[in-house]
């Protein structure tokens, strides 16, 4: 069972999908479904000996292409929908227990390249309005499978945390005609105290208003709504610098370091080009070597954010730790 | 860095997509050899 519930007090949609109830969870090594095919083995999501990167349909969509009829009946007050979309798992290389952060650059610009395909395939679909590219990594933000892997889902909708961003941006923009995330990415370059790495494309920081302890951001330094308007250079250059991020979280506490990596760009409904600005958001669980930052009382029922770290001692912490740079002449 | 993609479609009826790279050979221009 699987639709959409509006919630008419937050006034947004609510996946139900209890199909997700039954999903694979932790399985052993030899059992992961998202490694090759062995020959004799049980056959995995891969029906191949080997693979370079993957995209295949989650087998517990929360979202279909072609959704059941909801569940219940909906009301005035509570409207209900089909859950109508796409949901995708990019699998970033075949090895079962590979880190990225020891990956070559070339896998990432692999990566890269794959979610602008994806992108722009699912995009143009007229029952999508936006394409949401993300990562859950490491078991403390809820991972079920260790295998390096990403996730798509292809909305209906505009998600509202989106809304909310391209909202302000484009009133922003309406005032003063500059997009709100180019004036960020400004007034953050001219303090320089949250500055972590830059190359010729892409700049990381931890913002102003950061709610995680190292929570970074990754802006395209010039205002690319998309990953359609990205150059080959571009490419790799987002390629580099998200190498450099996750090399320098592996390194910060000695492990691989969990986040939710979420990727926030135009709407494919075709609106808003000229205040949506392409950038990453990493939201990492720790807040010391071996303290999880949990969403409490403030956070999970106000929506207020507390940190409990500055975000230009962070940031400094951050950009001491290795690498330097993102240029590594591979 | 040239992409190429193929695109199945499994028995359960979901498509499953293998992406495939290839760089891109740079083209140079013949050296002139000392002894010419």
């Amino acid at each position: 069972m699987s639709e959409l519930r509006w919630d008419p007090i937050r006034k947004d949609w609510v996946i139900t999908a209890t199909h997700r109830q039954n999903r694979t969870f932790k399985p052993p090594k030899d059992y992961c479904p998202l490694c090759p095919s062995k020959e004799g083995g049980f056959p995995t999501e891969v029906p191949a000996a080997d693979y370079d990167l993957v995209v295949f349909e989650n087998k517990f969509p929360s979202l279909r292409k072609n959704p059941p009829q909801p569940d219940v009946a909906g009301s005035e007050l509570y409207p209900v929908a089909e859950a109508q979309g796409i949901c995708e798992v990019v699998l970033f290389t075949s090895k079962h227990n590979g880190i990225m952060s020891q990956e070559p650059l070339s896998r990432f610009h692999k990566l890269v390249k794959v979610w602008r395909d994806r992108y722009k395939e699912l995009g143009e679909k007229d029952f999508i309005d936006y394409v949401y590219i993300f990562e859950n990594k490491g078991e403390e933000v809820g991972v079920t499978l260790e295998h390096p892997h990403g996730q798509i889902y292809a909305y209906p909708f505009v998600p509202p945390l989106i809304q909310r961003e391209l909202d302000a941006s484009r009133e922003h923009f309406e005032k003063e005609g500059q997009c709100l995330f180019c004036r960020v990415l400004q007034e953050e370059k001219a303090d320089g105290r949250r500055i972590i790495l830059s190359n010729d494309s892409f700049t990381a920081f931890i913002p102003f208003y950061a709610r995680y302890t190292y929570e970074v951001h990754i802006y395209a330094n010039k205002h690319l709504a998309s990953f359609n308007d990205f150059t080959e250079k571009e490419e790799r250059d987002l390629a580099a610098i998200l190498k450099a991020v996750i090399m320098k979280y592996d390194h910060l506490f000695n492990f691989v370091f969990p986040y939710i990596m979420a990727i926030h760009q135009q709407a494919t409904n075709g609106r808003g080009e000229e205040y949506s600005h392409f950038h990453i958001e990493f939201y990492p669980p720790y807040r010391t070597k071996d303290k999880l930052k949990y969403l409490a009382g403030s956070e999970a029922g106000a929506g207020t954010f507390i940190n409990g770290s500055l975000p230009e001692d962070k940031a400094k912490e951050l950009r001491n730790t290795p690498p330097e740079g993102c240029d590594f002449n591979e | 860095m040239e992409m190429n993609k193929k695109k199945i479609i499994k028995d359960d009826g979901r498509y499953l997509i293998y992406y495939t790279f290839e760089e891109k050979v740079k083209e140079e221009k013949p050296k002139q050899r000392r002894d010419e």
